[in-house]
């Protein structure tokens, strides 16, 4: 180990778990601060201070998931499926909460 | 070949530190000397001879408010803010910014408070003082920019700590243990004693930093949530009057005094500041700020309001009073709010900032022992990352280690003597100091590029090393006033400074004679050491790993 | 109480019980007063250590209150540990002293 740019993983797989962990750790730190501020039980101006505090702690863990993850696949379906999961939530209550 | 977690870790660790640890060590640098930027800007700007500052009358406030209306209403009619900066012992002149909108840059202009005139250049020394560490510490000087550049260092930092502390193995059987004079073995044992046991500050520092930030940073769910109505939002949550649009139409700004004296009647405290929003336009409000009370800061985490005024700025109707000392918000925004003293450390006085102080410094010499064992390993044996490339990239790596770590130290102590060695007179002189402080760091990447390595570090060293001891004699000669004199008569802001000089001085000495010494033999090869059979040896070889 | 008093006062607590969680190791035990603890010592040392470190968290709120108190325990047992972990190498007999010189030369003072 400690080979990185010249690992038996190719080049791109790197480049991939970057943008993964940079761009998508980002987007799924988003997601969780929207997510989060439908649960919480506060006003919403508080809600979404209270759940924005908490996501860069999200960021940091996603970060840390993508170069440990198995794969370069495996690091993006881990960021996805919460992301996906909580976003749907979000739309879900933020359509419900307004009707 | 299955890599283990600590395997990704430690070459997340390796990788995201070095590609940040410049950043890094610059942002701590800059934001442990800007814990006391209060001294440093009272030794820049010579206050220890000025002497007391005598405060301003109830009228002389208001002809002062009145002399800066004059003056800001002819540069500019229309603003979207207007702020007035009342003197005070820190300040003791009269201030005007503003800016004419979004885009346009902030203009700062010192008066004289008695006639309302802009202060010729060389009547004092115009310094941006110790707020400039403070902006290099979280916008490096460069706006929107910096603060995001800041922010993914401080993320990288984040993710740098907790891999380091997967990487670690030994964190507790080794939480003593500091093996010096043994080459890699020694960077590796401060690289680890100075992160452990700095841990919880560094872990605080960091999320505090992003929080300060958080909705530039993280402004997702604003967006959602509030259709990215940041106005209407933070009216909200800070439980104050809801925001005032521009509404495109000329209207005068009341009589500013007048607002003035209602203003401090209203909160009961003397006033620091009047901030005039969308001047010139009918959606103008003025705010009545109250002068700042460090004392009530002390002893408390969170500081209370100062109060704070808010007047429609046409008609000069009330809107909003703030007294002093009074709370609003949630607890949620009390959470956030104490996030952001305990970075600020505003509390606790002078034993609480020493703490940071040291803590900071401690975060700073973690980050350069980081950097300095990565080459240091590969001096010896090169771990061959990028092909042919590697020994460029080495060496760029070994520049940007000079560079960034003594060459930003340089440039740092250099702001002292810049402040001291340029003349008083000429123009935008706090600007100038700041252009010289980049040049003189881009100067020792110049420096580290050209010369070999070690050499580059023992020259910049011993130059950090000569400016930091010699600082009281600068001063002496410069202006008269030096440690000695600053001792006699009990003015500890300015002997803390030169003392503090001199402190760094001999430490970067130190570290220099170790350079030398290390220099004068060749490279320290661990097999002399079980030669000798220094118990501390029989623990284990250096992990390598990383 | 006097924050000063209390930043050296901590301090030294601090250090007592660090200084006596790291004697409780071998490898410290060995450098700072020779030979290896024996299990009771052991035990003992820890246990003075930790309660120690509650000790200095105690007297930190009673000078700071628990809003600032707990944030300048962390800081100073951080400064303490600095201390203990830098004379280590380089004066270990001296590492052990300073509990017993230190708080006699720093602390009186404060009742002058």
């Amino acid at each position: 180990m400690s080979v990185p740019f010249a690992s038996p993983r190719p080049r791109s797989a790197l480049l991939s778990r970057i943008v993964a962990a940079v761009f998508g750790g980002y987007a799924l730190a988003s997601v969780f601060s929207i997510f989060v501020s439908h649960l919480l039980p506060a006003e919403l101006p508080e809600a979404v201070l209270g759940a924005t505090l908490f996501s860069f702690a999200v960021y940091t863990a996603a970060i840390v998931w993508v170069f440990a993850a198995a794969s370069a696949t495996r690091a993006w379906l881990g960021l996805l499926i919460p992301g996906a999961l909580m976003g749907a939530l979000a739309f879900a209550l933020q359509v419900g909460g307004a009707a | 070949m299955k890599t283990t977690f600590r395997q990704s870790m430690s070459w997340l660790h390796t990788w995201g530190g070095l590609w940040f640890t410049w950043i890094l060590f610059a942002i701590f640098l800059t934001g442990t000397l800007g814990v006391f930027d209060d001294p440093i800007s009272h030794w820049l700007r010579e206050k220890g001879k000025i002497g007391e500052f005598t405060p301003l009358t109830a009228e002389q406030r208001a002809d002062a408010v009145r002399k800066a209306q004059a003056y800001l209403q002819e540069k500019s009619p229309r603003a979207e803010f207007w702020t007035i900066g009342l003197p005070d012992d820190e300040n003791p002149e009269l201030r005007v910014f503003w800016r004419a909108d979004d885009d346009a840059p902030v203009h700062r202009l010192r008066l004289d408070a008695q006639t309302g005139r802009e202060l010729p250049p060389g009547t004092a020394r115009e310094t941006e003082g110790g707020h400039h560490f403070v902006h290099m510490h979280f916008e490096f000087h460069a706006g929107m920019a910096g603060i995001w550049i800041v922010g993914a260092a401080t993320v990288a930092m984040l993710v740098a700590l907790v891999s380091g502390i997967v990487v670690h193995k030994k964190i507790f059987t080794d939480f003593f243990t500091f093996r010096p004079g043994k080459g890699q073995r020694s960077w590796l044992d401060g690289h680890n004693a100075l992160g452990v046991l700095t841990l919880p500050f560094l872990f605080m520092i960091s999320y505090t930093g992003l929080i300060i930030f958080w909705s530039i940073y993280m402004p997702a769910g604003i967006l959602a949530r509030y259709a990215g109505d940041e106005d209407a939002f933070f009216a909200k949550l800070n439980e104050g009057p809801p925001p005032r649009p521009m509404q495109f139409a000329d209207a005068p700004v009341h009589e500013l005094a007048s607002l003035m004296q209602r203003g401090e009647a209203a909160i009961e405290r003397e006033a620091g500041f009047v901030v005039v929003n969308h001047a010139g336009d009918r959606s103008a409000a003025v705010r009545i700020f109250g002068r700042f009370d460090p004392e009530a800061e002390t002893d408390r985490l969170v500081g209370r309001s100062n109060g704070s005024a808010l007047f429609d700025g046409v008609s000069g109707e009330t809107i909003d009073v703030q007294k002093p000392n009074t709370v609003r918000g949630g607890n949620v925004l009390q959470t956030q709010r104490t996030m952001n003293a305990l970075h600020f450390v505003r509390f606790g006085g002078y034993p609480m900032k020493w703490l940071y102080f040291l803590s900071g410094m401690a975060g700073a010499a973690m980050l350069a022992t980081g950097a300095i064992l990565f080459m240091v390993k590969r001096r010896k044996k090169s771990a061959n990352e990028f092909g042919g490339a590697t020994p460029r990239v080495y060496r760029i790596i070994e520049a940007l280690n000079v560079a960034a770590i003594a060459g930003l130290s340089l440039a740092c102590i250099g702001f002292f003597w810049i402040n001291r060695l340029l003349p008083l007179d000429v123009a935008q002189r706090g600007t100038r100091e700041i252009v010289l402080f980049f040049a003189l760091w881009l100067l020792t990447l110049v420096h580290a590029g050209l010369r070999p390595p070690l050499a580059a570090w023992r020259e910049q060293l011993a130059a950090v090393a000569t400016l930091c001891l010699a600082l009281p004699l600068l001063n002496l000669a410069t202006t008269g006033d030096w440690l000695f004199a600053a001792l006699a008569r009990g003015d500890g802001e300015t002997a803390g400074v030169e003392l503090t000089a001199i402190a760094f001085g001999l430490i970067f000495a130190a570290a220099l004679r170790q350079l030398q010494r290390r220099m004068a033999k060749p490279a320290v090869d661990t097999r002399i050491d079980e030669k000798t059979g220094a118990p501390a040896n029989d623990v284990a070889p250096a992990t390598g790993g990383r | 109480m006097d924050k000063h008093f209390a930043v050296y006062l901590v301090f030294f607590v601090c250090y007592a019980a660090l200084l006596a969680l790291c004697l409780a190791m071998d490898r410290h035990h060995a450098q700072v007063l020779h030979g290896k603890p024996g299990r009771p010592r052991r035990l003992a040392l820890r246990l003075a250590g930790g309660s120690l470190i509650g000790v200095a968290l105690w007297l930190c709120s009673l000078a700071w209150g628990w809003a600032i108190g707990p944030v300048a325990w962390f800081g100073l047992l951080s400064a303490a540990a600095f201390a203990l972990v830098f004379l280590l190498p380089y004066a270990p007999r001296f590492a052990g002293w300073l509990i017993v010189v230190g708080p006699v030369l720093a602390l009186p003072p404060f009742f002058l």
